[in-house]
């Protein structure tokens, strides 16, 4: 069980250490919440700069992660109020309990790999038609054109592969 | 994982990240080297001695209010006096030094060139993202004879800076007051260095004629005449400066000058009136009081406190007529004065503690007392209705609220639902425990007083004027620069708030560094290697391009006004960047058409002239008649539309096109060629 250390300054804290066992998981959470690469870059290093900036209590890593992600969370929105972007605030919510339940523990990793496994068990058109929209960002109707059938079918084929992925997650990982 | 994301496929974002990153290869990057430098230059340029402190207020407010009272405004020639002895003193104690060493070393304690070689007393070596701002006293010994064209000393920005990690606080310098030239080096070291930590190559810097032309748009707010281009091109020796002292100098200039920002600050003022009743007539009120302040030349800090100490009535016949009441008259309908608070600190301060008024605001941390300690100042405040839109602003004795202590006020508190009584405090100073009654003290003078005195409100001043410039300010947006919303670039807003306040808050001077500076003479083109210098996306503004500014409504507004006294081609003139589709409604407002027509007629070879600005149709006529080459008259027809000669290509094109005409229709072909030129984007955006 882990004990609570006195408050640390941000003098006292291992900045490349904090840095380096959180980054990973600010920034994936920030791509859940719907941020591009390039912006997620931009608000990991906002969060880890205003943290540092702060003197806070490392009580474990999860309660350090957990506050970490409460900042990324508030950057977040003030950028994408600033900028003039609808949040759709209840998706957000969604996606932080999502996160906060699958993905605390471990920056994501365990994630990540779950999704690689239970990828392997999809059958093959329905990987093909992710990878085709993932890895090589094709379009609907591209992807239905590949695999010869209607642009509806294409949609149905991707949310049914989608749904068999998600259930086959949280098997794995809750 | 959503619960509904079968319905439809975007709305997975977990997921989706997931998949991009397992598929699409988009896998976290190694951000480490980046935070730590960015982090470690916030450290250096951030003057708080206490951690726990918020980032951009500390800086602000950890500056003494007194300090500028005790500020030595030394000239240039007295600086390089004492950069001299300091330099001669090093140099003999070097010598001295140097000369008893072999004695010394064994039997005395070490002197100056022996401290040098001891590895225990040798300062750390600075880290590879230092800025180029050397610690004052590495630089000061090779300073003896500076050269004329040395733009500034580095130890003078290291004064004007202080760095913390250099000087603590119970030693720390006072902010020397810099010459102009020096200010604008200052703002161009800050700027390149944050471009360099964010690996972003600025954009190239821009011609005189092109600076011309910008800075009649951004200090006057109209576009420079053809006249006026050629004089500035005519000028010899240091134009810039010479046109600058013009600006603000001559009579004409300055009556524009003083238009142009009065506009800009009574928006800025008044953009969220209570007394949406009367808001025209006391914007229109306010604005002629801040146009004859401006062109007085009243320094800011001065207009400013005015604003809020102002009493009298704003009817020009009174025998008490003060224009500066139609500023706090706007909030005349709200009954609880706690909009004005909220108005005053969000504009003049920067700080938008609204929210403060309901419950603790955690994220700048704000407490609801706060909020309401500045309520307090303005409860000697009473409004005296004398007719629609005419009142009076007196202040009366406050005995309290409804069973509150004498002279507090109280409001409820979010946390417990209890009441709490306070007096006026102006946030980290002493409470004002006042009884509430004006022989005690005026409390709105009291709160114009701290006001002027505290470093957030010149950062706030010029935070606004470098947005009215720049098109962006260190913040966006540029009047919330509370804790929750980090400043870019803080060292140097921090120092040319000190250096306006050094200046005697003269705005001229101000605008004057800022337009001469490097952000102002940047080019407005995106490359790859400033693309993500894109503050419009929400990212920090880096100043590597000119950022193109968006039409103002006031300037709009201003063409329009010209409109109803029937000078159409003038208020186009004043509109500059407006498209064809406004000029078509226009054209049908003054033809008296239904202005439900907003589609523009393309018009035909006849009505180019027509369609042209008087100062255009004016060129294309005086051209027409010219005997100059084909060339030289494109090249006018540029340098008056553009503020630029064409480029070989457009030379060649513009030139075919003229001479492709009939020598009776050259003059139509003129017409052509400066219609179209005022419809390229490159005269729309204003450069």
């Amino acid at each position: 069980m882990s004990t609570a250390r006195d408050v640390s300054s941000s003098e006292s804290i291992d900045a490349a250490q904090l840095i380096e066992d959180h980054q990973a998981g600010i920034w994936r959470y920030l791509r859940a919440l719907g941020c591009d690469c390039n912006e997620a870059d931009d608000l990991t290093q906002e969060t880890f700069l205003a943290v540092l900036q702060r003197p806070f209590n490392q009580y474990n890593a999860a309660a350090t992660a957990g506050y970490l992600r409460k900042v990324a969370y508030n950057r977040f929105i003030s950028a994408r109020r600033r900028s003039g972007k609808v949040v759709l605030m209840e998706q957000i919510e969604e996606v932080d309990q999502a996160w906060s339940r699958l993905a605390t523990e471990d920056q994501g990793e365990a994630l990540v790999g779950a999704l690689k496994d239970c990828l392997s068990q999809l059958s093959d058109r329905a990987r093909w038609s992710l990878e085709m929209r993932f890895r090589e960002r094709k379009s609907r109707v591209e992807i239905a054109e590949a695999l010869q059938i209607t642009e509806h079918g294409a949609k149905n084929l991707m949310q049914r592969a989608k749904k068999q992925l998600r259930d086959c997650i949280e098997g794995k990982v809750t | 994982m959503t619960a509904n994301g079968a319905e439809d496929e975007s709305k997975d974002p977990l997921l989706e990240s997931c998949l991009e990153e397992v598929l699409g290869g988009r896998t976290p990057p190694d951000l480490k080297q980046q935070i730590l430098a960015r982090h470690a230059d916030q450290a250096r340029i951030t003057p708080s001695a206490n951690p726990a402190a918020p980032p951009v207020q500390s800086k602000v407010r950890s500056v003494n209010a007194n300090n500028r009272n005790r500020v030595r405004a030394l000239s240039r020639s007295q600086r390089l006096a004492v950069i001299l002895m300091v330099t001669t003193a090093i140099g003999l104690v070097a010598i001295v030094g140097f000369l008893n060493f072999p004695t010394s070393s064994t039997t005395a304690p070490p002197n100056v060139a022996t401290r040098k070689t001891d590895p225990a007393l040798t300062p750390p070596e600075p880290t590879d993202f230092i800025s180029p701002i050397e610690p004052a006293l590495v630089d000061v010994s090779p300073k003896v004879s500076p050269a004329p064209t040395t733009p500034i000393e580095p130890a003078v920005i290291a004064s004007a800076v202080t760095p913390p990690q250099e000087v603590d606080s119970e030693t720390k310098a006072d902010p020397v007051r810099l010459v102009s030239d020096d200010i604008v080096t200052l703002i161009n070291a800050q700027i390149q260095q944050g471009q360099q930590i964010a690996k972003i190559e600025p954009a190239a810097l821009i011609t005189d004629e092109t600076w011309c032309r910008r800075v009649y748009q951004r200090v006057l707010g109209r576009t420079a005449s053809d006249e006026e281009l050629r004089r500035f091109n005519r000028m010899t020796g240091d134009r810039r400066q010479a046109l600058l002292h013009e600006l603000f100098n001559e009579e004409w200039y300055r009556k524009e000058y003083a238009s142009h920002w009065a506009n800009i600050w009574t928006n800025q003022l008044l953009s969220n009136p209570g007394d949406t009743k009367n808001a025209n007539s006391l914007r229109a009120g306010l604005r002629r009081h801040l146009q004859a302040t401006f062109q007085q030349g009243q320094p800011y800090d001065q207009w400013a406190a005015d604003l809020i100490k102002a009493e009298g009535s704003n009817s020009v016949q009174a025998d008490d007529f003060n224009g500066a009441t139609n500023y706090l008259l706007a909030f005349r309908d709200d009954q609880k004065r706690s909009q004005i608070a909220a108005e005053v600190c969000r504009v003049l301060l920067g700080q938008r503690v609204g929210c403060a008024q309901c419950h603790n605001n955690e994220r700048d941390q704000q407490k609801q007392e706060d909020f309401w300690e500045l309520v307090a100042f303005f409860r000697q405040l009473n409004f005296e209705v004398l007719r629609p839109g005419i009142a009076r602003l007196v202040d009366r004795d406050f005995a309290g609220d409804p069973g509150a202590e004498a002279g507090a006020v109280r409001f409820q508190r979010q946390t417990d639902g209890k009441w709490q009584d306070v007096f006026p405090r102006f946030w980290d100073e002493k409470v004002l425990a006042s009884d509430g009654k004006l022989a005690d003290g005026n409390r709105r003078e009291e709160f114009a007083n701290a006001m002027v005195s505290s470093p957030m409100f010149s950062a706030a001043a010029v935070n606004h004027v470098w947005s009215q410039l720049l098109a962006f300010g260190f913040s966006s947006p540029v009047d919330d620069m509370g804790h929750h919303n980090p400043v870019a670039h803080p060292e140097l807003l921090t120092s040319l708030a000190q250096q306006f306040e050094l200046h005697e808050f003269d705005t001229s001077e101000l605008i004057r560094w800022i337009v001469m500076s490097e952000p102002f003479n940047r080019s407005q083109v995106i490359t790859a290697a400033n693309g993500k210098d894109a503050p419009l996306l929400g990212s920090t503004a880096y100043f590597s391009r000119f950022y193109h500014r968006p039409i103002l409504f006031s300037d709009t507004m201003n063409g329009l006004a010209g409109l109803q006294n029937g000078k159409a081609q003038l208020a186009m003139d004043q509109v500059p960047g407006i498209d064809v589709m406004l000029n078509a409604q226009i054209q049908s407002l003054l033809d008296k058409e239904k202005p439900s027509n907003p589609k523009p007629k393309k018009p035909d070879a006849e009505s180019f002239g027509k369609q042209l600005s008087t100062n255009h149709q004016r060129l294309a006529v005086s051209l027409a008649k010219s005997s100059m080459s084909s060339n030289q008259k494109v090249d006018h027809i540029f340098l008056a539309v553009l503020g630029r000669k064409p480029k070989a290509i457009e030379l060649e094109q513009s030139v075919a096109i003229y001479e492709a005409a009939k020598p009776s229709e050259r003059a139509s072909a003129v017409e052509q060629l400066i219609w179209a030129l005022t419809r390229t984007k490159e005269f729309v955006s204003l450069h």
